[in-house]
């Protein structure tokens, strides 16, 4: 009586193992096809600095001339 | 988590608050009509706020930041260029090149609010030279070898030295935001679709106190991500990679 309930049970088991096992590799396939995709997305857009989108701040532009002056002089 | 100073609501929010104003004023004529004119109203302030970027919408974290090896690549670089910009923070002799202007903003910057630290970040990586990314090998995530991939993600310095597009744009701003202290987990390279301008762009989102996310362009804006112009895409830190089109 034992016996053909321990082989029904270790069937269902591989069944379900087997199942699962399929879902894992459809999914990093998934993951790798998507990854792949996302990679060669080429990301272009140039958008130049506007000076009208600067907020008034004299502490910062006194930190950002000194930076430039510091480049001037190391070319 | 730092704390940010809020910011004006956006235009499209604050357009269709005027419209439901001004609908109610005149909203006497037929209750059916006024109600059918509220739902779409609704529908449209819904969709105004669901082409908002958060930072904790379920479901769109994709893989590690390994998992997408030509920027895995790049942080390991700028690892190793670490040393050379703590030598150089440490001491003014060890600074070489851009490292110089690099030292000054990192040791001013850090005396600033977080919200001017944002806008110094800003204005100072959106100086340097626009340069597109030429088609090269990369490390690339097809059969783990490598690929000849437009984006190439630069370090830091890299980026000072040599200039580069929007990413790379986007990238350095990461850096220097890092090494000003803020957490890896309230920033995010973020690529989107631009509308406007029919192309892919990317740009930093930073996550508020709030859990609000505001957008470093390279225009020197700072601003709410909560504007129709992007779609977005992906986004990639030091911890992750988040698919934004799931």
């Amino acid at each position: 009586m034992r016996m053909p309930l321990i082989v029904m049970t270790s069937l269902a088991c591989s069944v379900a193992w087997a199942e699962t096992t399929e879902e894992e590799s459809k999914s990093i396939e998934a993951l790798q096809i998507r990854l792949a995709t996302i990679e060669q997305i080429d990301v272009t857009a140039e958008k130049s600095p506007a000076k009208s989108f600067e907020a008034a701040d004299a502490e910062i532009d006194a930190i950002l001339d000194e930076a430039d002056a510091l480049e001037a002089d190391s070319e | 988590m730092r704390k940010f100073v809020a910011g004006k609501p956006s235009n499209i929010n604050m357009h269709a608050n005027q419209k439901l104003v001004s609908m109610r004023r005149r909203g006497r004529s037929s209750k059916v009509s006024g109600a059918v004119a509220s739902g779409l109203l609704a529908a449209f302030v819904s969709v105004s706020a669901a082409a908002g970027y958060s930072f904790d919408t379920p479901g769109h974290y994709l893989a590690g930041a390994s998992a997408l090896p030509a920027w895995a690549q790049a942080l390991e670089r700028h690892a190793t260029e670490r040393a050379a910009i703590r030598r150089c923070l440490d001491a003014e002799t060890a600074c070489q090149g851009k490292l110089k202007s690099l030292r000054l903003v990192l040791q001013k910057g850090a005396s600033l609010e977080p919200d001017r630290q944002l806008r110094l970040v800003n204005r100072y990586v959106n100086k340097r030279r626009y340069r597109r990314d030429r088609r090269a090998l990369s490390p690339s995530v097809v059969l783990g070898g490598e690929a000849k991939l437009r984006n190439h993600w630069p370090t830091l310095l890299e980026f000072l030295e040599r200039g580069g597009d929007c990413e790379d744009y986007a990238t350095a701003k990461y850096f220097l935001l890092r090494e000003l202290g803020f957490d890896a987990d309230d920033l995010r390279v973020l690529v989107t679709y631009d509308r406007w301008e029919r192309a892919y762009h990317a740009v930093l989102a930073v996550r508020r106190s709030d859990g609000g996310a505001w957008l470093l362009e390279s225009d020197n804006s700072v601003r709410r991500a909560n504007h129709g112009q992007y779609r977005f895409i992906y986004a990639v830190n030091e911890d992750g990679i988040w698919d934004h089109e799931r």
